[in-house]
């Protein structure tokens, strides 16, 4: 079985895998994709101003290739884009909750906080999309200084919380 | 043209490609190394390495007409 997270048990229950918002990734694939046709407008643009550079057959083929160049890098952008929305994610097992933060291609933070150290958890929805499309922000306060878990912009805030909640209360039960 | 022009486009362009390619190399390694689904991944990862061959070699075609 492939582990989630290094110290995954094997009769560890998953239940749930969040990630970012998908209209937050939407939102990044449209700058990106505003970034690829970017070229082709500016040259439809200089065709309506009847704009026409006198350049040498060279010339040409440099802004050719530079053209080239400029669309493999959009294209690295685009699959950097996806590989860092579908690596960073929020795991909540029957025992614990793991953050793990993809924050950069080479940069992996993974935290764990077992159930039973929950203190209290908080649910923020902010701002006029997080309200339209129903993502915000779920901080998982712990106990001592710990620094509090934080899920950011994912689906559904106010389920996941009501969920990580029914866990903790779960624990609790099953340790009484 | 300039022999010399010709020689500095194509150090440059060679370097640019080489560096989009170690650099898309490393994110395919980390994507399938930590990704939840291999099949997922690779079938991603295949699709985009796919693309990026196309777009440099048509860039080293286009760089042959200097």
């Amino acid at each position: 079985m492939h582990k989630l997270y290094p110290s995954q048990q094997p009769g560890e229950k998953i239940m749930l895998v969040v990630r970012e918002s998908l209209f937050l990734l939407f939102v990044k694939f449209f700058l990106v994709l505003i970034l690829i046709i970017a070229p082709s407008l500016i040259k439809l643009l200089f065709n309506i101003l009847s704009i026409d550079f006198q350049i040498s057959q060279e010339w040409s083929v440099i802004l050719t290739l530079a053209t080239q160049l400029y669309y493999l890098a959009t294209l690295l952008a685009l699959f950097l884009v996806f590989v860092l929305y579908y690596l960073n994610m929020n795991v909540v097992s029957d025992q614990r909750i793991v953050d793990i933060d993809q924050k950069g291609l080479l940069f992996r933070e993974v935290s764990e906080l077992n159930i039973e150290s929950i203190e209290d958890v908080t649910t923020e929805i902010d701002g006029l999309f997080g309200n339209i499309f129903n993502y915000g922000t779920v901080f998982i306060q712990t106990a001592g200084t710990t620094e509090r878990f934080e899920f950011e912009n994912i689906p559904n805030p106010a389920k996941v919380s009501s969920l990580i909640l029914k866990l903790y209360e779960a624990h609790g039960v099953q340790k009484k | 043209m300039d022999n010399l022009f010709v020689l500095i486009t194509n150090i440059i362009f060679a370097i640019i490609i080489f560096g989009v390619g170690i650099f898309s190399i490393i994110s395919i390694y980390i994507f399938i190394k930590y990704g939840r689904s291999r099949r997922i991944t690779s079938a991603i990862s295949l699709v985009y390495f796919v693309l990026f061959l196309l777009l440099s070699f048509s860039s080293l075609l286009i760089l042959q007409k200097l």
